[in-house]
């Protein structure tokens, strides 16, 4: 009985390690081919392009409704929360942390998974089932450059600026929010928030948005190209592979909050 | 010694499903040329022309018949400079077809396209190809 769980409990460590090795392996590869001179430059740019109009600028409208939305109601709550707890001399501080730090990247990460992360898991687990990757290789195209690159480098990009867009409209939302509860002019609003923006919120705003955009996009093509060649693998890999984007969402966002805290 | 451009049409390989039949064909000398897409699409249009497929243009590969993917394939494999063409198993490949014309008509509607073409298949298929063996 101990023996039969602990055998159980190695063989999940195993699958678990050689998962882990075996996703090193394939980011190393992703860098090395990245930053190779051979790599065919024309093609991945026009990929790319493709791929910022599918995760980007196809949301964008739907982005933008949901910003204003999320962004207005959430400021009102914590804007009336801080009124009520007597809090307004940190005004400009948990504006700026709940908003651009932690809400902003989250929410727009999650729309973008949502989207892009399974629409890339199931494309390259199709790919991969129908041999389309084989037909790629037999003719001396690069998967790794033609098809995983771009999508990264893409889905990263849309992050980045995405999440920071988000920001602005939350943090444009916000003096709505300030003029009606604590009557807060304009200027007032812009100075509070100025004050309260360093250069280092900045930087982790980025950082957080561009390893939460390459986890989100390199985690499902990993999996879609593990996929086992049966048609009915395809939803399982989606499944799996999104599973894992969510774990790196939460990670990222732990570690990112255990180094500010150190 | 001096390898040859060997470029398989074969069943195993499928055209990407996400791409039209065009930029399928252009997407090898697209990679490997750095091509432009503009640039190789003249080419391409041509060729799809003399193969009698150019009403595939803008199509993908839900709204293609099979015979007409066959010929994409090998329009595909003659974007291999001085190519010399593998076509395996092609009757797997035709739908209802059990004859070698279509093969032959089209191969030598794009003869300047390749060097040289090789065709593997069963025994028991050696009937469908007439006076070609």
């Amino acid at each position: 009985m101990l023996r039969a769980k602990i055998e159980q409990v190695g063989g999940w460590a195993i699958e678990k390690w050689d998962f882990f090795k075996d996703f090193s392996i394939f980011v190393a590869r992703f860098f090395r081919v990245l930053f190779s001179k051979d790599t065919k430059k024309g093609v991945i740019l026009d990929v790319m392009v493709m791929q910022i109009y599918f995760t980007a600028v196809q949301l964008l409208a739907f982005f933008l409704m949901i910003s204003v939305i999320i962004g207005t109601v959430f400021i009102g709550v914590v804007l009336s929360t801080v009124k009520n707890l007597g809090l307004s001399e940190f005004l400009g501080d948990i504006i700026v942390v709940l908003v651009a730090l932690e809400m902003g990247p989250l929410i727009t990460v999650l729309l973008i998974a949502l989207r892009s992360s399974s629409a890339i898991n199931t494309e390259i687990a199709v790919m991969r089932v129908n041999g389309e990757i084989d037909s790629l290789i037999s003719y001396g195209i690069d998967e790794m450059s033609y098809l995983y690159i771009p999508r990264v480098i893409s889905v990263t990009l849309c992050v980045l600026v995405m999440s920071t867009l988000f920001s602005i409209i939350a943090l444009l939302s916000g003096f709505i929010f300030s003029f009606t509860i604590f009557d807060i002019s304009a200027a007032a609003y812009s100075e509070l928030i100025a004050n309260s923006i360093t250069l280092r919120d900045v930087g982790v705003l980025g950082i957080k948005s561009v390893l939460m955009g390459f986890f989100i996009s390199i985690i499902p093509i990993f999996y879609g190209t593990r996929t086992k060649r049966q048609f009915n693998m395809i939803p399982v890999s989606v499944l799996k592979g999104m599973m894992s984007v969510f774990s790196a969402i939460i990670i990222v966002e732990a570690l990112l909050l255990a180094l500010k805290l150190i | 010694m001096h390898p040859l451009n060997f470029a398989h049409v074969s069943p195993d390989l499928p055209l990407l499903s996400n791409l039209t039949i065009e930029d399928n064909i252009a997407l090898i000398t697209r990679y490997h040329s750095n091509v432009s897409r503009g640039k190789i699409l003249p080419v391409v249009e041509k060729l799809m022309e003399d193969a009698g497929i150019i009403h595939l243009k803008g199509e993908r590969l839900a709204g293609v018949n099979k015979n007409d993917v066959f010929i994409a394939k090998l329009l595909r494999a003659c974007m291999i400079d001085d190519a010399v063409i593998v076509i395996e198993r092609p009757f797997e490949m035709l739908s209802g077809q059990k004859s070698f014309n279509i093969i032959q008509e089209t191969l030598d509607s794009i003869k300047n396209m390749y060097n040289s073409c090789i065709v593997l298949d069963y025994e028991w298929h050696r009937n469908f190809y007439g006076k070609a063996v």
